[in-house]
């Protein structure tokens, strides 16, 4: 598979952003309410699949306050695993309408699943967490307390933060990385891309994007529509690709042995 | 000899473990809770509080403050399967079985989740186990989550003991393991950066990328199996025309790849030590094996130099283990591994461990200590390591290599046809003839085939 100019490994995706990419036909409005659901793909070699399969689905979908100050993201992320069963992250998230989408307070669930999807004994978390003065405190078992290095966000408010951008007036937004709200990544920094072209359909599709560097993470980089829609994500051995019906689709928000539902 | 135990032992062991849930001993009081750490493909020197400038690991560096590293630690032999074997076995892989990766284990010998929990401890597995022809399930209570790659699984791993952690009742003691795949998925990364690597794809990452390693270029004196692991090789994990560009770009990945393993630790320590355990609990941090780095341009595993045998290894328990402190005197093993655990559970090591216990050297006592050690590297690679020297010979090539560590740590300079060395190499011949004259040879079983289809196996 030949590279696409400047999309840095784009190609492994590109048999599942065929298969799956399906956006939806209304107009996105990117500070207002919308709902974006990902099939999650996961690569383990020089290109996922001829035939790739989802290794999970993730959903999150945007409500702004009534004040425009702040939005609430709800997120699932289901993690499809190969060994023993799945896992599942729900948080809700209040956000700042602010240029990383700073996450100001939020509550988070995770669990591992088994084969029906059902939590798993013993493995069931609950936390909740804000920043405050600069200090991010969460509170799980106990309360945890960590000054901030600068400007934090997490990995999920990105997928907010980067459909309200200026797009190549974007300068270059340096932060800590709150992955899954609670691993602090440090000396992260975002900054535009620029345009790439990717066939799908038999058609060209014109994306824009962002990439990604930083402390404990591969480059990712966050690939947009001519519209803002965030249609793809992907950093070292997962890929988000926006589809639809992600929530019913077998082995994405299904398990693998299960019908898709209507 | 054969390594299968007799019907006595067997009923005595295996069987009986099998239904050790339902004949468990009742606890003893004041035993400690053991939380096993462990990462995939993590070389010794890729911790920042241990000297590593290249990456940032608040949280290995805070169980090196905590606790004890050993600077001498060694891998068994350093591949997934036969480390992980004989981490659980404490045998070396030519007598549990697993001398290769997906060859079985000899099927009547214990490991140390059997053996734990028939005395009494809760033993619990979270994530990656890796020893074939024993399902993990037999052996612990397995916690869901995982894949075969860590960016994919790892957090689910370390949820899963967070919640373990959090929620778990009764007095029993616990054995828990936290299983994780990174930073392993550098051999993905190394698939897909393999061939033609055309321009740095981030410019702006041309000043921050680590320098080429000291032993960049190397001694080309080396046994067949090494020369085939490099470049010129047919394989796609291996890279070719790279630049020295290049390899730094992938040393530069690597140490992103422990960054993610660090931060998944860090949410398993956390758990701990929000816990009611976090007292009473010895915590060891290891890895199976090691990673290439560019050193000698080699790539992964499968082979003896240091940067693939040598692994992290510390232990920690607050007021028991002595904190801040690094031993870079003793020579140690992944064979350790289970006579140390149980010293600290207070039962008696799985039959005929061949490894030592560590605890008396963190309790300072000074006990008679090993002054070589072997690993092995599939059916035919060895390795003595003493010292001041280092011999690695495969069967029937006659490349042999020796390396004096003390005055060319990175193993630059073979020895081995020295004529002023012939007494040192002579010497360590005869320490691996009666290492290996000393052992119960497992029979060697074929691999069985791979499964069909694009991810049959999780190295």
């Amino acid at each position: 598979m030949p590279p696409i100019p400047n999309a840095p490994r784009m190609e492994l995706w590109l048999d599942g952003i065929q298969r799956f990419l399906a956006p939806p036909q209304e107009k996105l409005e990117a500070t207002g309410s919308w709902d974006s659901s990902y099939v999650v793909l996961n690569s383990s070699s020089t290109r996922v699949a001829s035939e790739p399969r989802p290794a999970g689905m993730l959903r999150v979908r945007r409500t702004p306050a009534a004040d425009g100050a702040s939005a609430r993201l709800d997120v699932e992320l289901v993690a499809r695993g190969q060994w023993f069963g799945s896992f599942r992250m729900a948080a809700a998230i209040e956000c700042a309408t602010d240029a990383l989408a700073t996450p100001r307070s939020w509550k988070l669930s995770t669990a591992s699943l088994d084969a029906q999807d059902r939590p798993v004994a013993l493995t069931a978390v609950e936390e909740s967490g804000r920043i405050e003065d600069g200090t991010v405190v969460r509170t799980g078992a106990k309360e945890r307390r960590t000054k901030a290095p600068g400007a934090v966000t997490s990995n999920w408010s990105l997928f907010d933060a980067v459909q309200r951008l200026p797009r190549e007036k974007t300068p270059p937004l340096d932060f800590a990385l709150l992955e899954d709200l609670d691993l602090l990544k440090a000396n992260q920094r975002l900054t535009w891309r620029g345009a790439a072209t990717v066939q799908v359909g038999g058609k060209p599709l014109e994306l824009f994007g962002y990439q990604q560097l930083g402390e404990g993470i591969l480059p990712h980089h966050y690939w947009l529509d001519a519209a803002g829609r965030l249609l793809i994500v992907y950093g070292g051995l997962r890929c988000f690709v926006f589809n639809a019906r992600a929530a019913t689709l077998p082995g994405a928000g299904q398990p693998a042995g299960r019908r898709a539902g209507k | 000899m054969s390594t299968a135990l007799s019907r006595r032992e067997f009923l005595g062991t295996t069987a009986g473990l099998l239904a050790a849930g339902a004949f468990a001993a009742e606890p003893k009081p004041a035993r400690p809770n053991i939380l096993f750490i462990n990462t995939d493909q993590q070389g010794l020197d890729t911790i920042s509080a241990l000297g590593c400038r290249y990456v940032h690991t608040p949280n290995m560096d805070r169980l090196v403050r905590r606790g004890t590293a050993f600077l001498q630690s060694h891998s068994a032999d350093p591949v997934c399967c036969p480390a992980r074997a004989s981490w659980f076995t404490g045998r070396p892989p030519a007598e549990n079985g697993v001398v290769l990766n997906e060859v079985p284990i000899v099927g009547t010998m214990p490991d140390l989740g059997q053996w734990l929990r028939r005395e009494g401890y809760e033993a619990v597995y979270a994530g990656k186990w890796h020893i074939p022809g024993r399902d993990v399930r037999q052996s612990f209570l397995t916690l869901p989550g995982g894949s075969g790659q860590g960016e994919h699984a790892d957090a689910a791993v370390s949820r899963a003991c967070q919640g373990y952690l959090r929620n778990r009742k009764g007095a029993r003691p616990f054995f828990l393991v936290a299983g994780f795949l990174q930073p392993h998925d550098i051999c993905y990364w190394l698939r897909q950066h393999a061939t033609d690597p055309g321009e740095l794809p981030y410019p702006e990452l041309a000043d921050k990328l680590p320098p080429l390693p000291p032993n960049f270029e190397f001694d080309p004196r080396e046994p067949e199996v090494i020369r085939k692991r490099r470049p010129s090789a047919a394989s796609p994990e291996r890279p070719r025309n790279w630049s020295p560009l290049h390899w730094r770009y992938y040393i530069w990945s690597y140490y992103r790849h422990v960054e993610m393993a660090d931060a998944e630790v860090g949410r398993v320590l956390d758990a701990l030590e929000d816990s009611d355990y976090a007292d009473n609990t010895l915590v060891i941090f290891a890895a199976d094996h090691g990673e290439g780095r560019g050193r000698h341009q080699m790539v992964t595993k499968h082979f003896l130099y240091d940067e693939a045998v040598k692994v992290p290894l510390i232990v920690a328990w607050p007021g028991r283990v002595p904190e801040g402190r690094t031993d870079d005197t003793h020579l140690v093993s992944g064979l350790d591994f289970a006579p140390t655990v149980c010293d600290y559970a207070g039962v008696k090591p799985p039959p005929k461990a061949r490894g030592l216990s560590l605890r008396p050297l963190l309790e300072g006592q000074k006990p008679p200590w090993r002054d070589f050690l072997v690993s092995s590297s599939g059916i035919t690679g060895r390795m003595v390591r003493t010292k001041d020297h280092k011999y690695i010979v495969y069967k029937d090539d006659p490349a042999e290599q020796l390396f004096d560590m003390a005055r060319d740590p990175w193993e630059t300079k073979n020895l081995a046809g020295d004529a002023a060395q012939a007494p040192t190499l002579a010497r360590h011949r005869t320490l691996l003839a009666d290492w290996e004259g000393a052992l119960e040879h497992a029979p060697i079983r074929p691999r069985p085939p791979r499964p069909k289809g694009p991810k049959g196996k999780g190295a």
